[in-house]
């Protein structure tokens, strides 16, 4: 039949010519953050898109930065921890973020890994959460989601074409340009942090009740799964060990490490006793202060933000529609910036100097005490023997 | 007996079965142009024509017809005597 | 080697393609042989290990094959020995690896023996190579096929084009077109090849595995306990009957497109189920090389042994449906256990059985309703419009019920689903919506709609899908409808179903504006192979 010759040729030039521009396209928006095409207002600025594959982005981001200091940690950094902030001292910049949305501390070693691989990283903040170190908390790993293994392996091609060639990255890249206009755009900044938008937005969305709520239900889900699987204490944290890769990581390679224990809202510890896992808790920090109490020497700083401070007992919000009420938490997890630039002023020039505290094993023991107390006052009805040590605790409210 | 008494008595049977007066069936006739003549009816068919002319036919001889006309063929060559 | 997978389209069928023409622009034989070995690759990819337990298969059946066609003149008995011990030993080897897992578990529930198989991993495509084989034994026995030699039997149990999901084809269908191919690039074959070929994997790339991110997600729920309530669970079936619909159609297609390159033709398999107006002329769409297999070596057989064994009884001559017992032995009986039988076929579970189950008992009702029809109601009358609309509503809901437990790993999963169908696990639609206030939520509250902690957006997109799948599969032309003027596939002629109009309004020709079409289709099936993984959950 006539023709067909001829079909088979403008068909397979139409198909070239289709890949070519749809290639294009993608490299061009870039949405992933990948490639590291030039932002463009109103174009591709701000990588909505992004998040979703948040190590993908990050794996390439660090590599254009070339950051001195690097945070790790989930995404309690990522949103609450400012890379740009005029705190940074000159010597420790550039900063770069790496936290990573439910990245545990297995994820945090190896970021730490590629990080110190990728760039000359001299100091490293590490973030850690006592939710993420239960044997029972899957670090969303295997899903692609993972630092490789291997620095050495990165660039991979398949980091390349598959936001070059699937039509989930020709989505998102139209995605991307549509939601520029976005009221509260959410973006993945070059320096790693993906900022404040998507709580705002939540926020406005459904309220910051809701929001706080979500988190409760989350915390009480984790924790369930904790005890459902009910381990001895002796295997309550398998993942302990990756600290410890940590610790003797960055003295190996003679990275400045600060552990840092963030600050969470006092709900957090309320639904940890009220789960009945105070003692696994309890157990958790002493064994955090024995780690960092330093087998080669000098001990490695780790400060506790958390328990009880004026910031961690604010009231938590009424669920109503939209207003914020509070000051220094998204949610009973999220500090908001404001918060996250106390600490690192902390961190960094020593004030305030009523927030946070370094542990060590003698004193990991007083504030364990402290917390029970404020525990046991902030719920009990009676106790008359407790009435004046509560008072006394009270205090700092 | 001719072909053509035994196309009419393939007629009559293919009616009552589909309950269709209004069937035609030639020697070309192929299964698929009659409506409803499906593979269900179609071995009910032909047992009712093994029936009806004291025949047996193979398996896989039903399942290769390719027309009415060859089921008439076979019939005529399968039938005792004349 | 999946056919919609980047190392199949990229580099094992254009290699396959360039030796093949290149080698039958000098001898056609060195072609055939080039076309065995990359199907021999094809099935190794899988698992090495394959090749060498189809190997000996292929063997043996060949050498049964010999002994049946030189014994079934002079002695008939020993041919007949020779197939009905070639038909034993395919279903063995069948039973063997597809079922031997099940047969354990089987044992284990009904004799409380825990009886645990190495797992037994099942060679590709065996459930159709072992239907492929024993028809061609059946055919040589009746002398059908005449002549073959050694290679052309390896060819035709090996093809990679059918070895995957079929259709199951008939030694006489394929290899005479095989002798007479010109095994050389040839523009017609490649244009219509590429047209079957991307529509095909577009249906299953983009439409299919589009529909089952919606799907998945509801039956692992219900696997894991949850109640599903009404519209979850009607997603849950109509998503899933579309899932296959557009994973079967897009994979018989490929075949189709994938055989056509080689310059031959396979026969029709799919032909838009779903606008059968009854569920008989269902199964003559769906796999349709299936169901002729199991109505021409299973029903037919069983059906003539069972009728003649009652005439020779005594029993009254005329038809099957002239008296009820005469309906349950020669109709319900064989319907029934033929498609129990082909409910196993397709998988090694109860699941299968009872969806092979309820088929059978839907086409038994069929049947009955046609013969009371036939005894009450006036003979002349066509069947109109408006009955076959009926037809086509109860035909498509009674197969999305039954799919159900197609689907369900388990058959508690799928009451679990068919009690959400009709309601009985209540109502619910996502939180969302009850946000918004307003007339919406009088609404939903007098319905007695709960809300439940769903996404708002996805449930209206799994809608959407539904509805898009739905509309294309009820009004559009199928590719084959679509090819009409090119011959596309063996057995197209027949298909005439009565009371249909013909979808003649969209026809492929070679045109400019058909390549362009066509790259867009095949573009987009392509970019829909890779997958980058997304990770949802970032509160945390």
């Amino acid at each position: 039949m006539a023709g067909t010759a001829r079909f088979c040729v403008k068909w397979l030039i139409a198909v070239v010519i289709l890949f070519a521009l749809i290639a294009v396209f993608n490299i061009a928006v870039d949405p992933y953050d990948v490639m590291g095409a030039p932002r463009i207002a109103g174009f591709n600025q701000f990588k909505v898109e992004a998040p979703y594959h948040t190590v993908l982005a990050k794996l390439y981001q660090i590599r254009r930065v070339q950051p001195t200091t690097v945070l790790f940690g989930s995404s309690v950094v990522n949103v609450g921890l400012d890379p740009k902030s005029p705190l940074w001292p000159a010597a420790m910049r550039p900063v770069y973020n790496f936290g990573v949305p439910a990245m545990g501390v297995q994820g945090n070693y190896q970021a730490l890994k590629y990080a110190a691989a990728e760039s000359a990283v001299r100091n490293a903040i590490v973030v850690i959460q006592f939710e993420t170190f239960l044997a029972s908390y899957r670090e969303a790993m295997g899903q692609g989601n993972d630092v490789p293994d291997d620095p050495a392996s990165v660039p991979r091609l398949d980091d390349f074409l598959l936001p070059m060639f699937t039509l989930s990255a020709l989505k998102d890249s139209v995605s991307t340009i549509v939601h520029q206009r976005d009221a509260n755009p959410i973006d993945l900044a070059p320096d790693g942090a993906i900022g404040e938008s998507v709580f705002r937005d939540a926020v406005a969305r459904d309220g910051e009740g809701t929001v706080f709520a979500r988190s409760e239900d989350l915390e009480r889900t984790e924790l369930g799964q904790f005890t459902a699987l009910h381990p001895p204490l002796s295997e309550a944290f398998p993942k302990i060990s990756y600290l410890r890769g940590i610790v003797e990581f960055c003295d190996a390679h003679s990275i400045a490490l600060t552990l840092v224990l963030p600050p969470a809202h006092e709900d957090e510890l309320r639904l940890i006793d009220q789960a009945g896992l105070w003692n696994v808790y309890e157990h958790w920090l002493r064994s955090l202060a024995t780690i960092v109490s330093g087998h080669h020497g000098a001990p490695t700083p780790l400060w506790d933000f958390g328990g009880y401070s004026h910031y961690t007992t604010e009231p938590l919000p009424v669920q109503n529609g939209g207003r914020t009420e509070t000051v220094w938490f998204w949610d009973i997890f999220h500090f908001k910036r404001k918060l996250g630039d106390l600490i690192m002023s902390r961190l960094l020039t020593g004030q305030p100097n009523d927030f946070g505290f370094l542990l060590t094993p003698e004193n990991a023991e007083i504030e364990l005490a402290r917390e029970r107390t404020e525990i046991d006052c902030s719920h009990s009805t009676s106790a008359p023997s407790t009435s004046e040590a509560c008072q006394r605790f009270s205090s700092h409210r | 007996m001719t072909e053509n008494d035994i196309l009419s008595d393939l007629t009559i049977i293919l009616r009552d079965l589909l309950g269709d007066d209004s069937i035609m069936l030639a020697m070309d006739t192929q299964r698929e142009h009659v409506p409803n003549w499906d593979s269900f009816n179609y071995i009910n068919f032909m047992v009712a024509v093994e029936q009806k002319f004291r025949v047996k036919f193979k398996v896989s001889d039903i399942e290769t017809f390719p027309n009415v006309g060859a089921i008439v063929r076979q019939i005529a060559a399968l039938r005792p005597g004349a | 080697m999946l056919f919609n997978s980047v190392p199949f389209i990229f580099g094992f069928l254009p290699l396959v393609l360039a030796g093949f023409y290149t080698l039958g622009h000098w001898r056609r034989d060195w072609a055939i042989l080039w076309l065995i070995l990359a199907s021999l690759c094809f099935y190794a990819w899988w698992r090495p290990l394959n090749v060498l337990l189809i190997t000996p298969s292929i063997l043996i059946n060949y050498v049964l094959a010999r002994i049946i066609q030189h014994r079934v003149d002079e002695r008939p008995g020993i041919a007949r020995t020779a197939l009905i011990a070639g038909i034993v030993f395919n279903l063995c080897f069948l039973g063997y690896f597809k079922y031997i897992n099940f047969f354990g578990v089987v044992a284990g529930d009904v004799f409380g023996v825990n009886m645990v198989f190495a797992n037994v991993i099942l060679p590709l495509g065996i459930s159709f190579i072992t239907f492929q084989k024993i028809a061609f034994l059946v055919d040589v026995h009746s002398g059908r096929v005449t002549s073959f030699t050694l290679k052309d039997y390896a060819l035709f149990v090996l093809f990679f084009p059918q070895l995957v999901a079929g259709p199951i084809v008939h030694y006489r269908e394929m290899m005479p077109q095989f002798h007479a191919a010109p095994c050389r690039f040839h523009a017609d074959d490649m244009a219509i090849g590429i047209v079957l070929f991307f529509f095909g994997l577009f249906k299953k790339a983009v439409l299919a595995d589009s529909i089952a991110a919606y799907v998945s997600p509801l039956y692992a729920d219900a696997a894991h306990g949850a109640q599903i309530t009404l519209f979850h669970a009607w997603i849950a079936a109509i998503g899933f009957m579309l899932q296959i619909y557009y994973d079967f159609a897009g994979y018989s297609e490929m075949a189709l497109g994938l055989a056509r390159f080689f310059g031959v033709k396979l026969p029709v398999n799919f032909f838009s189920p779903l606008k059968a107006a009854s569920v008989i002329e269902f199964w003559q769409r769906w796999h349709m090389t299936l169901t002729r297999f199991l109505t021409a070596y299973l029903y037919n057989p069983m059906t003539l042994a069972l009728t003649r064994r009652r005439m020779a009884r005594g029993a009254p001559a005329s038809s099957a449906t002239s008296s009820p017992s005469a309906f349950i032995t020669l109709i319900a009986f064989p319907t029934i256990v033929t498609f129990a039988i082909c409910g196993m076929w397709h998988g090694a579970g109860y699941t299968y059985i009872v969806w092979g189950f309820i088929h059978g008992v839907l086409l038994t009702i069929n049947q009955g309703w046609r013969a009371l029809r036939r005894a009450y109601l006036p003979r002349r009358m066509v069947i109109g419009s408006p009955l076959r609309f009926v037809g086509r509503a109860l035909t498509f809901l009674s197969v999305v019920a039954a799919v159900v437990i197609f689907r369900a790993p388990t058959v508690g999963v799928a009451l679990v689903i068919w009690k959400g169908m009709i309601a009985i696990n209540g109502a619910t639609m996502p939180q969302g919506y009850f946000d918004h206030g307003g007339v919406l939520v009088w609404i939903l509250q007098t319905a007695h709609v709960r809300p439940d902690p769903s996404s708002g957006m996805l449930f209206i997109a799994a809608w959407l899908w539904i509805a898009g799948l739905l509309a294309v599969a009820w009004t559009m032309p199928n590719v084959l409808q679509i090819l009409r003027n090119y011959d596309p596939a063996l057995g197209i002629s027949a298909l005439a179903p009565p009371g249909e109009k013909q979808n003649n309004w969209l026809s492929w020709r070679p045109t400019t504006a058909w390549s362009v079409s066509m790259a867009v289709i095949a573009a987009a099936g392509i970019l829909s192979l890779g997958q980058l993984s997304e990770f949802l959950y970032w509160q945390f």
